[in-house]
């Protein structure tokens, strides 16, 4: 059987808006409907260099759960890394068009969907001469756009996308809808984006947990250690909050949030035990102030981590919501969120019919 | 109860030591020296024989029983020996050895094993880290402290062990007399809970007295001490009660110190008395152990210093106590046999050159009046006194009356024989006025504890299998904060008087909501997260048409989104305005050692700024409710003043045992907060307006 693939490009408007989980969670659905799944991204603006060479983590993680047998050059042909980048400012010629189409002749191969992991934005790929829609024209892929919903603004992008890409973009996805909101999009925005010949594949409801960030993730990022129960890194913080009041009126605040992190100073054992006394997945201590050994013996009873960190409460703060709710979804509790969000709002039906697949 | 531990046939110390300098040398000294008679069995591997004792190498080799095994060896061999003394069948053991939880991590574990261990040979175990336990009348001394105290009928427990052998050494210059002494240490198996239990039960200890830095189970703290101090006074420094002493308890103990709003509340409603300081908490067990009960708070002064007279005549007014008004005869009868200079009337001053006899006329006097349910007696030290025949003449007279009398005898050396003698007659004896006062006070609020009525609990008749639905719901979803319309349902449930109220999440439906529930309507923000609304604008009252209404919405929106851009927003409120002459704030905060703490306070904008609030631990009984309402400050405004009318105090105190009983049969609600609830005149009831609830 040599049929071609049909391949969906998944794009966007913006970084961390749901590209890549949506590629998984489709492709998981896929998979599970019969299908021979496959995975590309042509080009990787957030590669790594990890010992000399450079890594996109998206798909390093994909190619695990589609049990690809395809290796890294051929998920990610085209990794723009700062190294690279510069070696393509000072003249360096790169045949990133034959690259792409030769990897994805491999990737392809014996494949009923090829999922393709698109740029951020229009603009992702300018500099090496293939913005998102000539990769899509490249390719001959459908382009799904998959968009952060925040207000009635957000549908600019859309529409936006809507006229470069024309006849080949196959709908649209509007994610991370505030509750309060979906009512609103549901009723009003979806019959409007439908009229306009946008057809909206899914309305997905903001959830907190795939905003948030793992225990190993804050440690991170803040350059912190962590102190004890290191087998609780994979836990996520939905919630951050700071612990700076009178212990009095800590647990009632701290009451408020579940699944959060608390930042406190180290010397603060009452606040420590009054997060711990709530719904905590990690104590984030802040100054380099060792905990007290009782307290930290409470946490490891608990099974509590605390990161200790050098920056002060306000510094720690800031670089933490510089990464809330941007981060990757590859621990597992937000890839299985996830389906479970597709299987109720995804019209998969719909996506079938649109792309001629027949489920078996 | 505990015989095995203060009255035990034999003892063994494991870890007796020939080195005088080891902790294991002074626990066998202090059993042998201060006269223990039953059989003492010294237990270390290198055998021998110390202080003229054959040493045993395991307690496995002592041929008899062992009732009481005291263990101080190094820790990291407590548990292998506890696990001997567990085959041997020792009933009770007193760990000494340190380096338990107290010191964190592997502490803790190890701590966890002695614990296992123990209940496994079903074994009863004091500390570890501590200093011992004493028993006067036994005797046994098994502490590594100096001395021993005379006996007495005051017993202690201290959860530091520093400080009861400071206290012991105090005690013992003082000639204190105690009846058991107690050093809790970490509280890994036996804590404050068992010991007043077993000291609840014990005739020969009048007064229980203890120093805690934490209570293990709050509530069951609390059952016990309720019943134990209905016969036997408790008094009790709880220590960490301030924002820094909390937060030393916390790194020492490593339990969350729970509010002191909640401990406070807890002990008083359990009738536990409160020491603030060492000094106290003898002044106040001394007046428990040698004085009878009151009957009132009618206080007497008889001095022989007029300014010393007038300054405890101030006190006493200022702690709530009352100044007696002498009867007409008692006063023509001081009169009679009174220097004409002198002061007939309360503070009775028997002048400067009053002698001995003069004196007890005095008090002898006062003491018969009607009027009179108590006398402190002041005496100085003045040229012509022999204080020897005042106290002499005090302790005396007081002996022939059941009414409490304190002695407050001023100066230094030269009192000393005084002090003797009140010693001897069982008046204590306070250096200045103010301590006598507060004394008295604790005398007077002992008997206000012995007099409450029985706490009976009403049920009233509830939905409750619709909160649980709410409940369920809420936690299905992964939250923690309820809805606005969910908290209502609660309401429902529990009969509690609510406004209608939609929630609306576009000017459409605003609109629709006020038109059914009539103009004029409140709009309030609803978030979960905007807890204090009108901080940000986020009420508006009196709305009267439909224009308001839209602008309202989007008003209440954009402030939300401007002032606290990070909040969920479930939408708005639309509300029926509720007129009402009274807001107050009726709450519940569960406390982590106590449970449920019910607050009740003058409401809206005035808990902030007034704090004016009250506590009861739930659920409270409907004289406690009633309580609640009259210790605010603002009760006379409810009251009605000035020709305002009254509010509806039982509607408050309806609500307030409604949600007693909602808190109480669903202990998954964590906080609850209705505030205000608008009261209206009397006989119109309550209504409660703005509701916040979180779930575990």
């Amino acid at each position: 059987m040599a049929e071609k693939a049909v391949a969906v490009y998944v794009t966007s408007a913006e970084a961390f808006s749901g590209k890549s989980s949506l590629c998984v969670g489709l492709g998981l659905r896929f998979r599970r409907d019969g299908f021979r799944v496959g995975y590309m991204k042509p080009i990787s603006s957030t590669a790594k260099r990890i010992k000399g060479r450079a890594i996109d983590e998206d798909a390093e993680v994909i190619k695990e759960l589609f049990r690809l047998e395809e290796g890294s050059e051929i998920l990610a042909p085209v990794c723009l890394d700062p190294l690279t980048l510069e070696s393509i400012l000072k003249g360096e010629r790169m045949d990133v068009r034959q690259r792409i189409k030769k990897a994805y002749k491999q990737a392809s191969k014996d494949k009923d969907v090829m999922l393709l992991g698109g740029g951020a934005s229009l603009t992702d790929g300018a500099l090496v001469g293939l913005p998102s829609q000539k990769v899509a024209e490249l390719l001959g892929a459908w382009e799904l756009v998959i968009i952060r919903y925040e207000d009635d603004l957000s549908l600019n992008s859309l529409l936006l996308r809507q006229e470069v890409f024309g006849q080949s973009m196959l709908g649209a996805v509007l994610n991370t809808v505030p509750k309060q909101r979906l009512e609103h999009v549901q009723r009003t925005v979806r019959p409007f984006l439908e009229d306009r010949g946008i057809k909206v594949y899914a309305v997905l409801p903001e959830e907190r947990i795939l905003l948030s960030m793992s225990v190993g993730e804050l440690a991170e990022v803040l350059g912190g250690r962590i102190l004890n129960s290191p087998e609780k890194a994979d836990e996520l913080v939905e919630h951050l909050m700071i612990g700076a009041m009178s212990a009095d009126s800590a647990l009632s605040y701290f009451r408020r949030k579940p699944d959060k992190a608390v930042i406190t100073g180290g010397d603060r054992p009452d606040i420590q035990l009054a997060a711990l006394e709530t719904s905590t997945k990690c104590l984030i201590l802040t100054g380099n102030l060792h905990p007290n050994a009782v307290i930290l013996a409470r946490a490891e009873e608990l099974g509590v981590p605390m990161i200790l960190v050098s920056q002060d409460t306000l510094t720690a703060v800031e670089i933490i919501e510089r990464y809330f709710g941007k981060t990757r979804f590859h621990q597992k509790k937000k890839i299985e969120r996830f389906e479970k969000l597709l299987e109720k709002h995804f019209d998969f039906e719909g996506l079938y019919k649109a792309l001629g697949l027949k489920p078996r | 109860m505990f015989e095995f531990f203060f009255s035990p046939q034999s003892v063994a110390v494991i870890g007796a030591s020939r080195d005088e300098e080891k902790l294991g040398h002074g626990v066998l000294k202090n059993l042998l020296q201060y006269g223990y008679k039953g059989k003492v069995y010294p237990v270390n591997p290198k055998g021998g024989e110390i202080l003229g004792l054959k040493v045993y190498p395991s307690v496995l080799e002592v041929p008899g029983l062992i009732d009481l095994a005291v263990i101080v060896v190094p820790a990291p061999v407590v548990a292998s020996v506890l696990e001997e003394c567990g085959r041997k069948g020792v009933r009770g053991v007193v760990i000494i050895t340190a380096g338990f939880r107290e010191v964190g991590g592997e502490g803790m574990k190890e701590e966890r094993r002695l614990v296992e261990i123990a209940s496994r040979y079903g074994i009863r175990m004091i500390g570890p880290n501590c200093l011992g336990i004493i028993d006067t009348l036994c005797p046994l001394n098994a502490t590594f402290a100096r001395g021993m105290p005379e006996q007495g009928d005051i017993c202690i427990m201290s959860q530091s062990g520093a400080l009861l052998a400071a206290i012991l050494d105090w005690a013992i210059s003082e000639r204190v007399g105690f009846s058991r002494l107690v050093s809790l240490g970490n509280k890994a198996d036996i804590n404050e809970i068992d010991m007043l239990e077993a000291w609840g039960d014990d005739p020969r200890s009048k007064v229980i007295a203890a120093y805690l830095e934490g209570i293990v189970d709050g509530t069951r703290f609390m059952e016990v001490a309720s019943r134990v101090s209905q016969k036997t006074p408790i008094v009790i420094i709880k220590a960490g009660t301030t924002e820094a002493g909390a937060k030393a308890v916390s790194s020492h103990t490593g339990t969350l110190a729970g509010s002191e709003k909640a401990y406070d509340t807890a002990l008083r409603q359990a009738g536990v008395v409160r020491a603030n300081s060492v000094e106290d908490l003898f002044d106040y067990a001394f007046a428990f152990s040698q004085q009878p009960l009151i009957r009132g708070r009618r206080i007497a002064i008889v001095t022989n210093g007029g300014g010393v007279g007038i300054m405890a005549s101030d006190e006493l007014e200022r702690v709530g106590l009352k100044m007696a008004s002498l009867t007409r005869e008692t006063v023509e009868r001081l009169k009679e046999r009174l220097p004409a200079a002198a002061n007939v009337y309360n503070p009775v001053d028997c002048l400067g050159d009053a002698d001995a006899e003069r004196y007890r006329y005095a008090l002898d006097t006062v003491l018969q009046d009607v009027n009179v349910d108590g006398v402190i007696a002041i005496f100085l030290s003045q040229v012509v006194m022999h204080v020897e025949d005042v106290a002499e003449a005090v302790g005396e007279t007081a002996k022939r009356y059941d009414k409490p009398v304190l002695a407050c005898l001023m100066g230094g050396e030269m009192t000393e024989p005084g002090r003797e003698v009140l010693r001897r007659y069982g008046i204590p004896n306070y250096n200045f006025p103010e301590r006598a006062v507060k004394a008295m006070l604790a005398i007077y609020k002992r008997k206000e504890f012995l007099d409450r009525p029985p706490r009976e609990i009403e049920r009233f008749e509830v939905h409750s299998p619709w909160a649980q639905e709410v409940f369920e719901q809420v936690r299905s979803e992964g939250r923690l904060t309820v809805g606005d319309a969910e908290a209502r349902r609660v309401m429902e449930a529990y009969g509690i008087p609510l406004p209608q109220s939609v929630l609306a999440r576009n000017p459409e439906e605003a609109l629709e909501a006020a038109e059914s529930i009539g103009y004029p309507v409140a709009m309030k923000i609803a978030s979960p997260d905007i807890l204090h609304k009108t901080d940000i604008g986020g009420v508006r009252l009196n709305i009267r048409g439909p224009d308001e209404v839209r602008d309202s919405f989007d008003l209440l929106n954009y402030r939300a989104l401007r002032f606290m851009p990070e909040a969920e927003i479930w939408g708005v409120l639309v509300q029926e305005m509720v007129e009402g002459c009274y807001e107050v704030l009726v709450g519940m905060s569960r406390d982590p050692q106590f449970g449920p703490l019910l607050a009740f306070g003058l409401g809206g904008i005035y808990v902030e700024a007034l704090r004016d609030v009250t506590f009861r631990i739930a659920p409270v009984a409907r004289w406690e409710a009633r309580e609640m309402l009259s210790e605010i400050r603002g009760y006379s405004l409810l009251r009605g003043v000035r020709g305002e009318s009254p509010a509806d105090l039982e509607a408050i105190v309806d609500c307030i045992l409604r949600v007693s009983q909602l808190v109480t049969d669903f202990p998954e609600i964590v906080e609850l907060d209705i505030n205000p609830l608008i009261v209206c005149e009397e006989g119109k009831g309550a209504v409660a307006v703005d509701l916040r609830m979180a779930l575990q």
